[in-house]
């Protein structure tokens, strides 16, 4: 993460068409933002974060604000960018639940493996895969919940805002989401 | 029912963290990557140690793409920068443009308000002057359709009432001097259908109208009176019809439209045609002798549609 005091210049050298400072930006960001893509539009993921940077360069001029508020920017133009891509192409909605079953399956045998559930994930997983399979168990709101959070770095408020609910919901989303890849991660370790 | 759940607030809110038994402390630790799996809930260790996982750090960009979307992204950045003043630019030249196209239409707006309310004032609006004469012409009296509304009219009002009364029509007595251009013009046509022939050969006019009947009753029922009285009518035709109204709203000494009758008979006669008209139609009042509230040009019913009209209409005003 880019310290405080360096995020500032960083986005002024960007601002200012710097390569150099632009290239900051990316390194810090894309990474999460490929992730969460990746969550829900795996064959899709670096193309929608290429064109998130480049819809984040003609407006990155008008932006003003910290490394939060920059994380927030860049994370609502990303979520614009998917549902603009769902409305208009939906080529394989990953929603769609024979897809679902297909990625689930491919990571179920990676935790058959374990026994143990805290050990699994991150022993037999790579970080995609970890987004992917999460994507793949939550539905389309409680997913924008926990990706944004997890990945952006957003408070509630943030991806309330971000999302156009309300904080309180986006709070019930949460706890469902989590409920849910709890159980999820329960009935996986019981049927190992 | 659970989207409406989703919105009743807090106290969903608050039965929904504890049915699931997450604090809200420990959710949001969860989620922001700051609980470490042996810290958290039993339930919630594994959740835990997948949000590590996902949230480890980055696996290798692919430098390629790295390249092209910084520098492409960075080349976008200046082109915005570049093409900002010219937006400016532009903006500044279309508000000017805009502003320049309000005040000419204002200014254009204001000449037009000013210039009508002067005409308004001055009694020079078309509706004004026309209003005696456009009743003369079409052979009609307003006198009772006026009455009651001339202490609040006002020439621009009026204008705007006569446009609005355009469509309408009404039976009309024919009375007062505008009568007189009706019965020159009558005659007229009552004489065109009987020219050829002599008054002992004549037969009724040829459509039976009635306002030739009307007319020949108006001569005792005899065709050859009428036509003795007609060709009166038509050889001395009314010198002095429409003229116009008391208060000055105009006066017309132009000679009545010959040839179009719109109205049957004589003063007085009742005969009743239904008329279109130019500037609004209306009933006159007998009882008022067609002493007009408005002062246009009034009915002598016993002038036979041969007063001088309009004179002493300035008396009338208010007359019913």
């Amino acid at each position: 993460m880019l310290a405080g005091d360096n995020f500032s210049e960083v986005l002024l050298a960007a601002q200012r068409g710097d390569e150099q400072g632009f290239a900051r930006l990316y390194d810090e960001f894309n990474s999460a933002l490929v992730r969460y893509f990746a969550a829900r539009l795996p064959q899709e993921a670096e193309d929608l974060a290429s064109d998130t940077w480049l819809q984040l360069a003609r407006s990155l001029g008008r932006f003003e604000g910290d490394e939060r508020g920059f994380r927030s920017f860049l994370f609502t133009i990303a979520h614009r960018r998917l549902v603009d891509y769902w409305r208009h192409q939906r080529p394989s909605d990953p929603m769609d639940p024979a897809d679902l079953a297909e990625r689930g399956e491919r990571f179920a045998p990676a935790m058959v493996e374990h026994a143990e559930p805290g050990s699994l994930v991150t022993e037999a997983i790579s970080a995609r895969e970890a987004v992917e399979w999460i994507g793949s168990v939550l539905n389309r709101d409680q997913a924008d919940v926990v990706l944004l959070r997890l990945l952006a770095g957003l408070d509630v408020e943030e991806v309330a805002v971000i999302l156009d609910k309300r904080p309180g919901t986006v709070r019930v989303l949460q706890h469902r989401a989590l409920r849910k890849l709890a159980r999820e991660l329960s009935l996986e370790a019981v049927t190992r | 029912m659970s989207d409406i759940l989703d919105s009743s607030g807090e106290m969903y809110r608050f039965l929904e963290t504890h049915r699931s038994g997450y604090a809200d402390e420990v959710v949001d630790r969860l989620l922001s990557g700051r609980l470490d799996p042996d810290d958290a809930p039993v339930e919630l260790r594994a959740v835990a140690a997948l949000f590590a996982t996902a949230t480890a750090a980055g696996s290798a960009v692919e430098a390629e793409r790295r390249a092209e979307v910084v520098s492409a992204a960075a080349l976008a950045v200046r082109s915005s920068l570049e093409a900002a003043p010219v937006l400016t630019q532009r903006r500044h030249s279309m508000l000017s443009k805009l502003f320049t196209a309000k005040a000419a239409l204002g200014a254009t707006a204001a000449v037009l308000g000013i210039g009508t309310a002067a005409a308004a004032a001055t009694g020079s609006l078309p509706g004004q002057t026309s209003h005696a004469s456009a009743h003369a012409t079409a052979g009609l009296d307003t006198a009772a359709a006026h009455v009651g509304q001339h202490s609040s009219d006002s020439p621009g009002s009026q204008a705007g009432r006569q446009s609005n009364q355009n469509t309408s029509t009404s039976s009309i007595p024919a009375t007062g001097p505008a009568n007189a251009n009706a019965q020159f013009g009558l005659c007229r046509a009552f004489l065109a259908g009987n020219t050829d022939s002599s008054v002992s050969s004549m037969s009724p006019p040829q459509d039976g109208s009635t306002a030739f009947k009307a007319l020949i009753a108006e001569n005792g029922g005899s065709i050859a009176a009428t036509i003795t009285y007609c060709q009166g009518v038509v050889t001395a035709p009314p010198s002095h019809s429409g003229s116009g109204h008391g208060g000055g709203n105009g006066k017309s000494n132009r000679p009545s439209d010959a040839g179009k009758p719109s109205s049957a008979g004589r003063s007085g006669s009742h005969a009743k045609v239904t008329t279109p008209n130019s500037g609004g139609t209306s009933t006159a009042d007998q009882a008022s002798d067609g002493h007009s509230s408005k002062g246009t040009s009034h009915a002598d019913s016993k002038s036979h549609g041969h007063s001088s009209a309009g004179s002493g209409n300035s008396s009338g005003h208010g007359h019913s």
